[in-house]
């Protein structure tokens, strides 16, 4: 009778305890499912977005790291992201290849920004068609106006939080400046005639233009098979002319696409690979390149290395 | 017995509780002090020299500002325009300075550094200087310069202790 009334005490204050130390503690914080949710279509965009609303949303990326959005196919379970997301953001411009990000918005009936609002385009005129190239993120300027569109998105969807969110990307783009100019002195020690940059396909042409440097490649500013897109023979044709005009050191493979091609050209042309560049795509987490800075940085490490 | 023992437990232990928390009730309370800031008399005038002209960049609209952060981040000026270095920038009859010490934030863009060749006067930007004066009753009071690391805006702070009265000032500058 004592053995059952001892155990009976220690079961009700043990289950008192457990009880206590399961409840939530502090109040005021909020639970992962009930912070809102962000879907981005590039890994890229999804960095920005993370930068801009802290801990404050999660952030959910469509593509994987090394996945390139040209040829991406949309599978079932991203319509079942986009249908918990409260925003999606694309990079737009067609960088999503058939706009897939931005139909999936519209199947799911939510809202979608694009973060080439207010950007200058680079406009290609390839085999008559007239497009605007969609990479913009690789001048940092543009990155600055990509994580201030992202803030509007965000602000005006969670008012209260705004001066938090453009603390935040004021914060951001002092960094963008930082990295700006540490590029401009990284590529300053280049001769402007050295400053042949030859990847894999067309990807390139807004840094180039940025820190003086010209682009070549043999596949055009997609990799898919839209107008001024793909390999065609004028092209690589041109890029082997450039490579050997110029006597350019190395070429350089990019991580999100096939390096076949690239590997063919050097060995037509004669040059080495001078390393892996990060184009549509950042790096797996972990790696140097997860981040747009880290991104960045390494890109142009790589290049002044390979063509001093 | 048992249960009886239990209660005294019980009883002294709840007594031991609510004589601490007596205890502590009797206790003086602290008196948080609130300091009561005095307006600072006279005429303050503020002079700015820039030693490049004064524009945004890619990264940040503004050109020039200026705040006084302990009053609120109260902005004195704020321009996301192009500011010629050829004149000083005046601001007379400034307001809210207090008797102690006050500080100024300036923050000024410098424009875009864009690439240059190897060994091109492009090629390094030059650092960007802000010279600071603050008069009161045409008296300087402070002056300081602000230094920026090259292709940087400028931006910093600068503590400007003000005597309550101009009397104060002259006598602090007798010391010297």
């Amino acid at each position: 009778m004592a053995f059952i009334k001892v155990t009976t005490r220690v079961l009700l204050t043990g289950g008192a305890l457990m009880l206590a130390l399961t409840m939530p503690t502090a109040q005021g914080q909020e639970s992962q499912t009930q912070k809102r949710l962000i879907v981005c279509s590039t890994t890229q965009v999804a960095d920005f977005a993370r930068q801009v609303v802290g801990d404050r949303w999660r952030v959910a990326c469509v593509l994987a790291p090394g996945q390139d959005p040209h040829l991406y196919e949309v599978k079932t379970g991203d319509a079942k992201l986009v249908a918990q997301a409260d925003l999606c953001l694309e990079n737009g411009w067609h960088l999503e290849g058939n706009d897939w990000m931005r139909k999936l918005a519209k199947d799911a009936g939510k809202p979608i920004f694009s973060c080439l609002e207010g950007v200058t385009p680079l406009k290609l005129t390839e085999e008559g068609a007239d497009v605007l190239d969609p990479h913009a993120w690789f001048s940092p300027k543009n990155a600055a106006v990509y994580v201030t569109n992202i803030e509007k998105a965000v602000s005006s969807l969670d008012v209260e939080h705004a001066a938090e969110y453009q603390a935040r990307t004021a914060l951001y783009r002092a960094q963008l400046r930082t990295l700006h100019l540490w590029i401009v002195r990284e590529c300053n020690r280049l001769p402007i005639k050295q400053r042949q940059l030859v990847t894999s396909h067309d990807a390139f042409n807004y840094f180039c233009r940025e820190y003086g440097f010209t682009a070549a490649s043999p596949a055009g500013w997609s990799t898919g098979q839209e107008a001024g897109g793909g390999v065609t023979p004028q092209r690589r044709r041109a890029a082997v002319e450039s490579i050997r005009k110029f006597g350019v050191k190395s070429i350089f493979v990019e991580t999100s696409v096939n390096p076949k091609l690239i590997r063919q050209i050097a060995a037509d042309a004669g040059v080495q690979i001078g390393g892996q560049l990060y184009s549509d795509s950042m790096g797996e987490a972990g790696s140097a390149g997860e981040s747009y800075l880290g991104m960045m940085r390494e890109n142009v490490l790589t290049i002044v290395q390979g063509l001093k | 017995m048992r249960p009886l023992l239990a209660l005294a437990l019980a009883l002294i232990v709840l007594g031991s509780v609510q004589a601490y928390m007596s205890f502590v009730d009797g206790l003086p309370k602290y008196q948080s002090v609130v300091p009561v800031e005095t307006q600072a008399t006279g005429q303050f005038r503020l002079e700015l020299t820039l030693s490049q002209d004064a524009q945004p960049d890619a990264f940040e609209a503004i050109s020039l500002l200026v705040t006084l952060p302990r009053q609120g981040d109260r902005v004195i000026i704020r321009s996301e325009e192009v500011i010629s270095c050829a004149d000083p920038i005046i601001i007379d009859s400034l307001a809210g300075f207090v008797a102690g010490d006050n500080e100024l934030f300036i923050q000024v863009g410098v424009g875009d550094v864009g690439f240059g060749d190897v060994g091109s006067a492009a090629d390094v930007p030059r650092p960007a200087a802000i010279r600071i004066r603050l008069y009161r009753d045409q008296q300087v009071l402070v002056e300081e310069t602000l230094w920026a690391a090259p292709g940087e805006p400028i931006q910093g702070k600068v503590v400007i202790p003000v005597p309550e009265s101009p009397q104060q000032d002259e006598a602090r500058d007798h010391e010297h």
